[in-house]
Formats: structure tokens, sequence, C-alpha cells
């Protein structure tokens, strides 16, 4: 931020008094201890402010004690919560309520649950109008088809009668967003709003809330685990850490000159390309993993025996190569068809059409012996680190399971080995008695990774390997997994919605929507480059924070320029507002744009 | 399971309660204070005393000492039958939720069907096949509680075969065997536990019911239902009768479902940190 | 293929193996049939005319076929016993048991629904604490021994109410109901407890998802929280339920008709076990066995309106 704008920031800490101030605010559970401690803040009418933690900073437990509405049994042990003068830390539950929804409104994070299933959407935003006294259907209805069309709701009338699950999620985040603000409230409470949202529908949410909350003069406190996207959307913010406030500042001075240490690893810990590994890759002997026009279909059968069962292509021709100690990166939303593509090479789906070999062997042909024997070179990591463990097996057994089929090892080596495995991923021998409920998301993550890793394998594919982790968390694992290739050499197929994490590790980008490929090539040609308007979509939905040569840090978003022409004779086969213009009604495929770089495209209309 | 600690706060009297009543029936095997059969009509419909704890029946039998012989058949028949319909679901549920297709479709058709059917009445009905014997007793609840321990497993499995850390034992190169033994089964346990224990109380209802109709455990064998049964005649006379016989199955009832409420607040993956 | 359709179309399979099962069943009883009508061991004529008149002489999917088809044409044969026709019977004394039942599950639910919601709002007070203790020894009473013991005490020692009998509703509407009392408050005291259970399970998991709490950073008053986004969202797994109870009291009227000596449809049943007249153990086990198929049915079919996610 510039200094005018900081020196506005500073007339109206002057001039205004704070809307929401806390002081000394104490939350704390019973046999779990205080999970929110001395923690004070003053938040200004109009402004936008964040507040940004991971797991366990006590980020949604403050929210929820403004509110009143902490889980049971969590208390307030200490302090003030001061709104407009009140403290609602005191409140009696009458006057409660008729801070809720009037005074303060809240936004939560899961869409699929946060609206009542069996009521219509219009039953659901009126009941609370309806707290505030105003009952006429008539006197509503342009209110709320104003405010819909606000957050950009299509059809505001027919919305009215629908049920909440013929809506997607950024849908009904926004339909929350509106019946919220219909309320008219001075502040809105956005916790984790857009988490569980694709990057380009959170980036759409965020951008909607930002830009109503800032026309109504509604103050906003933007609660996220999400650095980049607090930092884009608030003027202010605020890092917690165990409860506790670490720093608080203006947006642009925290991002610029982190003052506290842990801000600092926070931001470090930000996925960046300058932090990319760079290694020397064997010539080439061939590829690894060669897939070629990989169609995979998801049949569900009907319960009627003689009913034709209903088809979902998941994969609609795919080919790529994987060379070997090469990180090729696949990156897509979800339904893309990137997790069934990992699955695929493995052999963890049954039926597929078209041809996978890995070291030249073909997958789906092998005989149970040698698809044993390839299997040892293959392995996978997963994205949950809750389900992908036996939670009734001991991280001993889990590490050493694969063992089994590895010839010339005796059971007697099987702990030494184990402990060999852990010690690679920084876990010690300790480890090897416990169960994966006693360890954290991160160390679950490196017990996984010493499962493939004892297997000595030659390509692991890491299906979203750190996106349940926390950012810290997750540039740990990342680190570890660049040193375990250094070391080993062998290659990541690592599919990922992330495209930081994506920029930081990958030697070659594949993009894939809809089942197929539509842009692949090097990382820097991806993402400097992008030609398809699909690439540019997403890379334009995340914020991008990079270190300035200052050592300072910025956030902005990536800026391309004018949409790209495509190739000569050629058309792109998807447009920004989802149709494909079909072109001369060729089929799509992958030209060549550059050295390595496709883009898929079809012929062109002849006439154009 | 053996990561699960028994917490203090976790404490509930359904083991005591059980344990007691498992107790008295052992006791009751080797000892009764009188011979549970013997006539003694010089005693008929003689109150509790201290000498007849829960006073005589119309044929002057003591009750006490039969409601001790009742312990250990009611037990041993509930306890026999729940575990062959554990078998018996356990087989059945794990192999059509691993390879589905066909054989899924036909077991989960015979299944609903006897599901379809009460439990009571469905025993009932084999009951009248078998007249009233202990093996046909414990066939019969065997019969009907098997679609339960079907199901559960059946969709334990289904459940488990979308987790990961099955498809990571695929990747492993182990066989549907393999993964079955080493990581379907073991966590069938805790559900399966939960479940043996609501099955057992369930066991014990129906046995009762029908040593009370008379169509259960033949009627020279002393149990808790057909004590009711006689006592339901001799009501006016000897509310003893009665009485005792069906707090014995509530008390036993009573630590059969606090005993599972408690395995459930253990076993739930929820409660463990 | 829409919910419905697949749901009616799913009975139809399972009734046919109920029909299997219940015929397999009834052709392992020990005995003759066809003598056990003629009553004289010695008439070996008799037998055999009886017996072919009665397609016993016919193989088993034969037989099978014709019993199925005479029921699906609502014959449902006599008696051996009193060579009255069985649908009749089975009808008045289906609609004596459909009463008890029926009123007893209609009060169960009314008053274990509220109790398990609040309960569940109320968690881990002591209010919670009673109605679960509660539910947990009332789950523990077999029906029919809390039935001797009410008819112990108001019958036999305070002389409030009748013994046993039955008197119909329609004869003596005050007397029909004392009847009723005693029997449907022990069916009560059996069904309370598991739909507690049921409805305080599934409302705490509602509670706990984000609508509620979203409910009420609207301002809305715990009272229309609890009416309008926790009740109708917690009752459609506990109406599931309280259709498999109605099931189970349909097969435990068996019993507590016994104890109160109600000529209910369970009482039909144990009789004719008794005269192994297996004619009508076999329609009675059918009949039931469709009406719990039936019920169910309706149950999942009324499941759209609780949630509007199932579609019909």
């Amino acid at each position: 931020m510039n200094r005018a704008a900081m020196q506005k920031t500073n007339l109206r800490h002057q001039s205004d008094k704070p809307l929401l101030q806390i002081a000394d605010l104490g939350v704390s559970f019973p046999g779990v201890g205080e999970v929110v401690r001395d923690l004070g803040l003053a938040l200004y009418p109009g402004e936008a402010f964040g507040i940004v933690g991971e797991s366990g900073s006590g980020k949604s437990m403050l929210a929820r004690a403004v509110m009143q509405l902490l889980p049971k049994p969590g208390k307030i042990t200490s302090g003030r919560i001061l709104f407009k003068g009140t403290d609602l830390a005191n409140l009696k539950p009458g006057d409660m309520r008729r801070v809720r929804g009037s005074g303060i409104g809240m936004v939560f994070q899961e869409p699929m649950t946060s609206l009542n299933p069996s009521m219509t959407i219009g039953a659901q935003i009126t009941e609370g109008l309806r707290t505030q006294g105003e009952c006429s259907r008539q006197a509503l209805a342009p209110r709320i088809h104003a405010m819909l069309e606000r957050v950009r709701i299509a059809d505001p009338e027919g919305c009215l009668k629908k049920y909440p699950h013929e809506f997607s999620g950024g849908m009904r985040q926004r339909i929350l967003l509106a019946s919220v603000l219909l309320m008219q409230p001075d502040l809105l409470i956005a916790d984790e709003p857009t988490t569980a949202l694709d990057a380009v529908i959170q980036k759409e949410v965020l951008e909607i809330m930002s830009e109503v909350t800032r026309d109504l003069g509604v103050a906003l406190m933007l609660i996220s685990h999400d650095l980049g996207a607090v930092g884009a959307y608030t003027e202010r913010l605020m890092v917690m850490r165990k409860g506790e406030l670490v720093e608080e500042g203006a947006t642009s001075d925290i991002l610029l000159r982190p003052q506290h240490p842990y801000t600092v690893a926070l931001i470090e810990a930000l996925p960046s390309r300058e932090k990319s590994w760079r290694r020397d890759i064997p010539a080439a002997s061939g590829p690894l993993v060669e897939v070629e026009n990989l169609r995979v279909v998801f049949e569900r059968k009907s319960f009627l025996p003689w009913a034709k069962p209903t088809c979902t292509e998941a994969l609609k021709g795919v080919s790529l190569t994987v060379g070997r100690s090469e990180t090729v990166a696949v990156v897509g939303e979800s339904g893309s068809g990137k997790t069934t593509l990992g699955r695929a090479i493995l052999r963890l789906i049954d039926h597929v059409e078209g041809d996978i070999r890995v070291a030249g062997e073909d997958v789906y042909a092998l005989s149970a012996e040698r698809l044993l024997a390839l299997r040892r070179q293959m392995q996978i990591v997963f994205q949950d680190p809750y389900s992908s463990l036996d939670p009734r097996r001991r991280i001993g057994e889990i590490v050493s399971e694969g063992l089994r089929h590895v010839p010339d090892v005796t059971r007697a080596e099987y702990r030494d080995r184990a402990r060999q495995a852990l010690a690679e991923v920084d876990l010690s021998a300790e480890y090897l008695g416990r169960f994966p409920h006693q360890l954290s998301g991160g160390q679950r993550q490196r017990v996984c990774i010493a499962r493939a890793l004892i297997m000595k394998p030659k390509l692991i594919v890491a299906d979203e390997p750190v996106s349940a982790l926390d950012i810290t968390v997750q540039a740990k694992i990342l680190e570890l997994m660049k040193r375990l290739q250094v070391d080993h050499g062998f290659a990541y197929l690592f599919i990922s919605h992330d495209l930081g994490v994506v920029e930081q590790i990958a030697d070659r980008v594949i993009v894939m929507q809809a089942g197929r490929i539509v842009e692949h090539g090097a990382r820097d040609m991806i993402f400097d480059q992008p030609r398809h308007p699909y690439t540019r979509l997403l890379l334009k939905a995340v914020p991008d924070l990079h270190r300035s040569a200052d050592a300072s840090y910025r956030i902005g978003t990536r800026a391309y320029s004018q949409p790209t022409a495509a190739p000569d004779g050629m058309v792109f086969d998807w447009a920004e507002d989802g149709n494909d213009s079909g072109g001369a009604g060729g089929a799509a495929r992958l030209i060549e744009v550059a050295d390595g770089h496709f883009v898929s495209c079809r012929p062109g209309l002849a006439a154009s | 399971m053996s990561q699960t600690t028994i917490r203090l706060s976790h404490f509930s009297p359904g083991p005591i309660l059980v344990g007691s009543v498992l107790l008295l029936a052992l006791i009751g095997l080797v000892w009764t204070p009188f011979d549970p059969n013997a006539l003694d009509f010089a005693h008929r419909y003689a109150p509790p005393s201290l000498q007849s704890l829960f006073g005589t029946d119309h044929l002057g039998r003591d009750l006490f000492s039969r409601i001790l012989i009742g312990a250990s058949v009611s037990i041993a028949v509930s306890g026999v039958a729940v575990c062959c319909a554990l078998a018996a679901g356990t087989v059945l549920g794990a192999v059509a939720g691993f390879y589905m297709g066909w054989l899924d479709r036909g077991l989960m058709l015979l299944m609903d069907a006897i599901l379809a059917m009460p439990g009571i009445l469905l025993a009932l009905g084999i009951m009248a096949v078998t007249g009233p014997s202990v093996a046909g007793m414990i066939g019969a609840m065997a019969i009907t509680f098997t679609p339960t321990v079907f199901r559960v497993v059946r969709s334990a499995v289904l459940s488990l075969r979308e987790k990961e850390f099955i498809e990571a034992s695929r990747a492993l190169g182990n066989r549907n065997g393999f993964t079955i033994l080493y990581h379907v089964v073991p966590n069938c346990v805790a559900p399966l536990t939960v479940l043996s224990t609501a099955l057992f109380g369930s066991a014990v209802l129906t046995e009762s019911a029908l040593s009370f109709l008379g169509l259960g455990v033949p009627p020279e064998i002393p149990t808790w239902g057909a004590m009711l049964s006689d006592g339901r005649n001799i009501f006016a006379q000897a509310p003893w009768a009665v009485i005792f016989p069906g707090l014995a199955i509530s008390y036993l009832l009573l630590g059969v479902n606090l005993f599972g409420d408690s395995l459930r607040d253990w076993l739930d993956p929820r409660a463990a940190e | 293929m829409t919910y419905a359709v697949k749901r009616i179309f799913m009975a139809g399979p399972t009734l046919l193996v109920v029909a299997i099962i219940v015929f397999t069943l009834m052709r392992l009883i020990p005995g003759d049939p066809a003598q056990l009508l003629v009553g004289d061991l010695d008439d070996a004529g008799a037998i055999e005319r009886v017996r072919r008149e009665m397609g016993l002489d016919r193989p088993l999917p034969v037989q099978f076929g014709i019993w199925l088809s005479n029921i699906l044409q609502g014959d449902f044969g006599r008696s051996a016993h009193s060579g009255e026709e069985i649908l009749p019977t089975l009808l008045y004394r289906f609609a004596i048991t459909a009463k008890f039942t029926g009123i007893a599950l209609l009060l169960a639910s009314l008053i274990s629904v509220p109790i398990g919601v609040v309960a569940a709002w109320r968690a881990k007070t002591s209010f919670d604490y009673a109605a679960r203790l509660t539910a947990i020894i009332l789950v523990s009473m077999p029906t029919f021994w809390v039935g001797l013991i009410l008819i112990l005490v108001f019958g036999i020692q305070a002389h409030l109410l009748p013994v046993v009998g039955y008197v119909s509703l329609s004869d003596d509407l005050y007397k029909g109901l004392l009847y009723m009392i005693m029997p449907v408050t022990a069916l009560v005291v059996g069904e309370l407890a598991s739909i507690i259970r049921m409805s305080r399970s599934s409302a705490l998991e509602v509670l706990q998802l984000e609508y509620v709490a979203h409910a009420r950073a609207k301002g809305l008053s715990e009272r229309r929280v609890l009416l309008r986004h926790v009740l109708p969202n917690a009752l459609a797994p506990t109406l599931t339920l309280i259709g498999i109870t109605l099931g189970n009291s349909l097969g435990g009227a068996a019993v507590t008709e016994t104890v109160f000596s109600i000529p209910g449809l369970g009482r039909y049943l144990v009789d004719a076990i008794y005269a192994r007249d297996y004619q009508v153990v076999q329609a009675c086990l059918l009949f039931v066995s469709f009406i719990f198929i039936t019920v169910n049915l309706l149950v999942d079919l009324c499941y759209p309106l609780l949630d509007p996610r199932v579609k019909l």
C-alpha cells in the first residue's frame, strides 16, 4: 500500500470509533484448554479485516465467540467483546439474538451443509428477515430480488422456489451471502467461505463478497488459512497462532515487512517458483510412463438387470509421457479426471481403453506375477492422510507391508527396513509402534511416503499429497519430497489443483479439463506464456505472491495480455463463457505451438 | 483394538451387571440352594423368605434355584445363537461386499426377505417346524439374526473398499484375500462387537418370549420365559413367580445394553483423539 | 428411473422370496397335513382324497405355483382345523392387532421424538442423562413382562382396570378403551426407548451441521431453530426406525396378545401353531410380512417429503 493510503487508514483510526472491539478475550474448552488467549482487536466500520492462521490457531473459535455460537462445551472465560458499545460476552440470549443477523451476519465454510436441505431458498431467506419485523411478502420481494441479482444469481425468482441441493457450491455460498446481507448487518464474518471451492469459483465468490460489502458499507471480517486470499481482499489483517495474536497491521505492511518470525515463516512457506528444485535429469533412455489415448468410462449399473448402465466418461482419450526422474504435474479442477488418470496408471481401475506402458510393459496386459514385479516400481501417495492409513495397524506394520512381495527380504529385516524408511522421512524409530491416530497430519503423510519409499519405486503418483496440510507443514513435506527425489531419482506424477505448489515442483505441467488435456508443456512455458483460455482462467484465479528483489513480498494477480490467438487456421476448443465454438466441427487435438508446448484446438472455420 | 484405552470417564456399570449374571449362572451350574425341579407340595406358594429367597411356585419348586439354572440356559442359548449368526453373517457379508455382482444381489435379496419378516415371527415359524427344542431355538435365532450381521459387515466392507488404505494395499501388490484378512476384517471388529451385544440382548428377549409361549426351549428345562409362563397362571396366589423371573431378564438386559453403550463409546472412531 | 418406481420394483422380488421361505418352512413341518385334517389315522382312502384335493400329490414347485396364484386371487385356503376360509378371519383378526399396534406406535412416537430432540439439544445435561437412563431401563424390560406387571398392579391388586380380554370399540366405546389401556401402555413402554435413542442421535448429528449455526446466526429463536431446522431433518432416519418398530410390534403381537388374551392376529398364529394348522400359519406369516414390506415401502415413499434431495 502506498503512503497516501496508509495515512488514510491512520486517519480513520483516529476519527472513527471501532465497530467491534475485542479486549483480553479468552475462550476455553474443558479438557482441551484455552483455544483463544488474551486476544484483542479493533475493527472499524466499513473496513475489510482479515484473520489468518493455520489449523488450531483459534481463528474460527474467535469468530464463533463473537456470535456466541461456540460449540459446546466451549466458554468465554475472560475479556470483552464490544460491538457498538455493547459487551456481547455478557449478553442475555434474547438480546444476543437481536445482534445476530441484524448486527453481525456470518457466512460459514461448508457450502454443502450451510443451507437447510429441507427448506426452499425463499423460506430460508425470508425467515431471517421476519425476525426483523418485516412480514409482508410484497414488501420483501423486491429487496430479495435486488440482492440476489447483486450476488449475480441469474434467475432470482426461480431460485427462491428451489432447494439447496439444486445449486452448486459456489452458487450456494452466494445465496448464503445474499441472505445474510439482506438483514443489513454492520459486520459480516466470513469463516473460510471459499475453502471448499475450486480456485476459479473461489475467486468469483470472494470478489462478489468484497465488492458488495464495500458498496453497502458493511465491515468484513474474512477468516482464512490462505494468506493469498486474505491478503488480496482485505485492508488490515491479523495473524493468529495457537490462540494468540502474532501480528496485526495494514495488509500491505505485513506482507511487505513481516515483523514476527512466525509471519515470516508463514510467508516463506508459500510455494513459489524460486524454491523449485533444479537438478540434472539423466539423459533420456526412453520414457518411464507412456500413456496413449487413455479412455476410462465408469458405468453405474441400473438396479434393473435389463436396463442400460449409465456411463460417465472420466477420461476422453488422454496421452502423455513421464520421463525417468522427471516431475510431471497434472493440474485441473474437481471433475477434470486427474485423479482417475493417476489411478489408471497404477492399474487401480479395473477397466480402461488405450495403452499404458510403464518401463516398457503394458500395465493392463501383464500376468499377475509380472504385475506384482511392476507394482513395486510404482507407488502412490494419497491426499487424505486420515483414510490412507489403516487405523488398526501400527506404523511399523504399515510401512513394511509391501516388503512381503520383495524377494530376499526376511521377516527379521522388516523392522530394520521400516526404520530406515522412517529415517528417510525424518521420523524416529519410536514411531514404529504407534498407531496412525496418534500422529499429526504431516507425520501421517510422511508415513505414506515411507510406505511408498520402502519399495524403492521408479515412479510415485502423488495425488494431492499436500492439499490437506497446513501451509508450513506443506512446505516441509514438499521439501522432503524434493530431497528424496534427488537422493533416489524416481519420477513424480504430481496431481494437484494448487497452481502455487505445481509452479514450485513441476518440470512439466499438464492442464486437464473435463477428462482431456487442454495444454501441456514445460513449467515456465505454461506459467509465463499460457496459450489456452482455460489455462489462463485457472492461472488468473490464483493470487500470486512473490518476493521482490528487495526481499519484500507482493501480492498480485497474474496479469496476462489480451487473449492469445489460436494457432493458424485453428480455434480453441473452449472459451471463458464455457461455450465451445465448435470450430469447423473437427475433433479437438493437441497442436504444438512451441518446443514441447501443446495446446488443444479444433480446426477453424474456413471463412475466418 | 489394542489402541483402545479404557478411560475412567467411560466407566459403566454394564460389565458389572453382566459379570454378576455370568457368575450366578456359573454357580447355578454346580450348586443351587434347592433342587430346581424338586416338588415340595408342603411349601406351595411360599412367599419370598430367607429360606427361599424368591419364594416357591404352585409345585413348591424353589424359584431362586430355578432362576439360577435358567440363567445358564438363557445365556448359553443366546450366546451360541449370536455366535452362529456372527459367523454366518460375517462370511456371507464379506464375500458379498467384496465380490459384488450377482452373488451379492442374490444374497441381498435373500437377506432382505428374511429381514422383511418380523424377527419373533420368523423364529416362531421355525419353531413351529422343529417343535420346542434347544437346537431349534438356537437355529431359529441364528437364522433370524444372520441378515443383520450380513448387512453390517457388507456395508462396512463396501465403505472400506473406498478407503485409500485399501487402494494403497492393492498398489503394494497385495491380493484380495490378504487385503480382506489384513485390513478389512480387523476394521469390522468394532462395529461387530457393538452389534453382537445388541443381538445378544434381543436373543435373550426372543428366547424368553418364545419359551413364554411354550414354543421355545422344552418345558422341562427351567428358563426365565417358561417360568413367566408358569407364573402367569398363578398370578393371584404367587405374584413373585412373575416378578422375579422378569426382573432377572431385565437385569441381564440392562447390563447388556449398558455394556453395549459403553462399548460403542470406546470404539467410536470419533471418540478417539 | 425414479426413486418411487425403484422402491416399488424392489419390493416385488423380496415378497416373492418371502413367499418361498414361508412355503418351504411349512412343508418342512413333520407330519402329513392331509392326515391331520382327516384325523382318522386308518382311513387311507379319505387321506388320499384330501391329499388330492389339496394338491399335495403334485411336485413341490407346482404346489407353490398353485398356492401363490390362489393367494394372488385372494384365496388363502381353508383352515385345516375349522374348515373356515382363512382370509376373512385373518382380516378381522388383523384389524384388532392393527388398532393396538397403531395407537401404541402413534403415542410412542408423539412422546419420544420430542424427548429425543430436546435431549440432543440439551446434550450432557441432567435432562439428557435422565432421558437416556429411562430409555435404557425401559428397553431392558420385556414387553410381555411389563404387561404382566401392569395386570398384577392395576388389575389384580388395585382392581382399576379389567384384567384380560377385549371389547370392540364399536360395541362399547368406554369399555373398549378401558380394555385397551394396559396393552397399549405395555407396547408404548417397549417402543419409547428405541425411538428416543434414534431421534436423539439423529438430532445430535443435525445440530452439528452448519445450517443450524447459520439459522442461529440469523438471529432465529431456539424454538424456531429446533422446529424448522433440526426436527424435520432429524425426522427422516427416525421415520425409518418407526416403520421397523411397527413390524416388530406386529411380530411381538403374538406374545402381547397372549398375555392380555386379545383375539388378534398374533393369537391367531400362536393358536394355529399349537393346533398344527399350517395353512393358517403360512397365511399369517405371509400376511404380516406383506404388511411389514408395505409399511416400509410407504415410509420410503414419504422420505422425499422430509428430504427433498431424494426425488420421487
